[in-house]
């Protein structure tokens, strides 16, 4: 071993946020401007609306993800570089799909980002799946 | 290319398997200086394939991904600090990073350990 890092996820690639869609079995709707929500901000204290984006913004989006057995949608929303998911968590059956915070969701793009530039490296990939998520060795 | 050596008890038991494996090529090539095989421990079917190799521990990038979201990266075989660019293109890639700790083998310089000591008293 020489060293060990721990990394904050970022959404940059929206393909293969569609390719991690793909895996866990979400339909990815391109250009839909809107999200299925409550419609409305409920006791903001408790649940603060998320950073960068403002009240009026909430329903909107640039694309949207469908869960299927879910009433409401993720709203993917471009925020400079990056892309942020919102969602209302609400809806058990979503929040049960996508894990705490959308951790399944930010799994599966962190698999296939990794995949696709390991592949553009000709790096030797194994997945692995281990008690509490997912190991890829690249060995090259 | 040479065949595979190979022992079964039973050799009807050996599969149709069209295997090339570069078995002992200094057989083939005199100039090739004779280096102890690496056994990999391969077994079908009865057949126990034996296969040279270099004896050099393989490198290797480890990228864990847990359930929450959270990532952590570590390198394996890297010697000294080169292991923190062979991995950077995977922190660029996925997002921040939030911590960093390095093992004894980051503070090895080829074969030597180098030793840090901390001043405690005085």
């Amino acid at each position: 071993m020489s060293h060990v890092s721990k990394i904050e996820i970022e959404i940059k690639s929206l393909w293969c946020l569609k390719m991690a869609c793909v895996r866990l079995g979400f339909q990815f709707k391109e250009n839909q401007k809107t999200h299925k929500w409550y419609g409305v901000v409920v006791n903001p204290e408790k649940y603060p609306i998320p950073e960068g984006i403002r009240q009026d913004q909430l329903g909107r989006c640039d694309h949207a993800i469908h869960v299927p057995e879910a009433e409401y949608e993720i709203g993917v929303i471009k925020v400079d570089d990056k892309f942020i998911l919102v969602t209302d968590f609400w809806d058990t059956k979503l929040k049960n799909r996508i894990g705490e915070n959308g951790g399944l969701l930010k799994q599966a793009y962190a698999i296939e980002r990794t995949i696709q530039e390991a592949k553009k490296r000709s790096f030797r990939i194994l997945e692995q799946r281990v008690p509490n998520g997912v190991r890829l060795v690249l060995c090259n | 290319m040479g065949s595979a050596w190979f022992s079964a008890t039973n050799p009807r038991s050996i599969p149709r398997l069209s295997i090339r494996l570069k078995v002992f090529p200094e057989k083939f090539d005199p100039s090739l200086k004779r280096r102890p095989p690496v056994y990999l421990g391969k077994v079908f079917n009865g057949a126990v394939f034996r296969v040279q190799g270099s004896g050099l521990s393989m490198k290797q990038i480890i990228v864990e991904i847990l359930d929450d979201g959270e990532i952590r990266i570590e390198t394996k075989g890297f010697t000294g600090p080169v292991c923190l660019a062979e991995a950077q293109f995977l922190k660029d890639l996925l997002g921040k990073e939030t911590s960093q700790s390095l093992t004894p083998a980051y503070y090895q310089q080829g074969k030597q350990t180098v030793k840090k000591y901390l001043p405690l008293c005085g």
